[in-house]
């Protein structure tokens, strides 16, 4: 045990047999009753949902500080995680919701969920769980006017208007969500009596924040999502040089992250060491990096040496994606 | 010299061909490789337990057919870590070999082609 003050905060996954005194023994070494009590304390703090110390159970993940290993006098050290983080906060929360078996998968996830175009995969994930609550919007505004808050003129308007924003969104992508149909179809109050009026809403908003998590966790058909997301912009687009760009862009960055997925694969497989998940994220932060600036050199490229050469045209994406 | 269409359609065209043809071939190789060298293979200590439960479902699966294919291509290098002490009986295999090593090839090549791209994009003309 070192003596050194300074700590890190790590995630700590419950094992079998594991009560917070024997995980505490594990870090601190042998410690007075009261200083262990202290360090319970905090963790009871930093982790809120633990209601009765006496009872955490195998697979729950514990936010902790613990005494960083070697301390060298005088040495500066930065924590690479702070406990009192928001986004470590919602990090752990991310984790807790997930079981210990798709815990297990992340480190197998990365260079995978990479390979198949991961920054594709981001834009999905941020672009679901960013407009998620503009279908709640709907469900809270029409409470109101049931509560006779708004008006039904204002609440019409409310709707109209977070719908037109959550098409323009969402682009392709809303098929994931609405099934060919018009939103305006697929978002309605329910008139049933049986279920409450804005039950559907609801179930739109859960079906949208799971697609956020699949995606958050890497799925290669999504990848096929973001190509159709090109496709939409593509559509979109009126300037001929700024779709072949598009297109471009869109299979360098492909290709990229497959190669980087294909590369780093080789080297795990290679090294045969387990990856955890902060090399996890660190991979896929690197896979992201790759296919973005993979794409980024095809659309520079393409300026430089091939905007004469039109493949959209020769490739009747203009038709396809229309 | 080259005019600035053939240089990109060279190089666009190429790193498509070759990270397709690395994902085919990487395919082809998981369908017979897996049948082949599964029984021999995939089990302790060659992988940790999380790998064979993580590596039956694809994608992952392509990852245990990596190590295969590395085996193949560079018995030597794959060796001194993932399977040692492991000792291949080749015969019968020569076409999985050159496929394996062909892989390998293609990747350093697309690696190449990528760097080229890089290059010639982000420098000056």
């Amino acid at each position: 045990m070192n003596n050194c003050a300074r700590v890190d905060s790590i995630f700590y996954q419950v094992q079998v047999g594991d009560s917070l005194s024997k995980i505490i023994r594990r870090y601190y070494g042998v410690l007075p009753l009261s200083r262990q009590s202290s360090i319970i304390e905090t963790i009871l703090l930093e982790n809120p949902e633990i209601k009765n110390p006496d009872r955490i159970y195998p697979g729950q993940v514990l936010l902790m500080d613990v005494p960083i290993q070697y301390c060298e006098p005088g040495d500066i050290h930065t924590p690479v995680i702070e406990a009192d983080n928001d986004t470590v906060k919602t990090l752990k929360e991310n984790l807790q919701n997930t079981t210990p078996q798709e815990r297990n998968m992340i480190s197998h996830l990365a260079p995978i969920m990479i390979g198949t175009g991961s920054a594709n995969l981001s834009m999905i994930e941020y672009t679901f769980k960013t407009n998620a609550p503009l279908i709640s919007e709907i469900a809270e505004s029409y409470n109101n006017y049931k509560n006779g808050q708004i008006t039904k003129g204002q609440y019409d308007y409310q709707r109209r208007k977070n719908i037109s924003r959550l098409k323009q969104k969402l682009g392709p992508t809303k098929l994931a969500i609405n099934h060919k149909k018009p939103l305006n179809e697929i978002l309605r109050i329910s008139r049933k009596k049986t279920t409450s009026p804005v039950h559907v809403l609801n179930n739109q908003t859960k079906q949208m924040t799971q697609l956020s998590r699949l995606a958050a966790k890497g799925g290669t058909v999504l990848s096929v999502v973001g190509l159709g997301v090109a496709c939409y912009d593509i559509a979109h687009t009126d300037n001929q040089q700024q779709k072949n760009e598009i297109l471009v862009e869109n299979i360098g960055s492909l290709a990229g992250g497959l190669l980087y997925g294909t590369a780093v694969t080789t080297a795990l497989i290679l090294m045969a060491t387990p990856v955890g998940w902060i090399a996890a994220l660190v991979i896929g932060a690197g896979g992201i990096l790759a296919s973005y600036t993979a794409g980024q050199a095809a659309k520079k490229l393409y300026s430089s040496y091939g905007s004469t050469i039109d493949l959209v045209s020769a490739a009747k994406l203009n038709g396809i994606c229309n | 010299m080259l005019d600035d269409q053939t240089i990109f359609i060279v190089v666009f065209g190429g790193i498509i061909v070759l990270t397709l043809g690395l994902v085919i071939l990487w395919h082809i190789l998981h369908f017979f490789l897996t049948r082949k060298y599964d029984k021999l293979l995939f089990k302790r200590p060659y992988f940790r337990e999380t790998e064979l439960g993580a590596y039956t479902i694809w994608p992952f699966s392509l990852m245990r057919t990596m190590g295969y294919i590395l085996l193949l291509a560079t018995p030597r290098l794959v060796k001194l870590r993932r399977f040692k002490g492991v000792h291949l009986d080749l015969s019968g295999t020569l076409i999985f070999v050159i496929l394996s090593r062909l892989f390998l090839a293609l990747l350093f090549i697309d690696l190449i082609f990528f760097l080229v791209m890089f290059y010639m994009a982000f420098m000056p003309k």
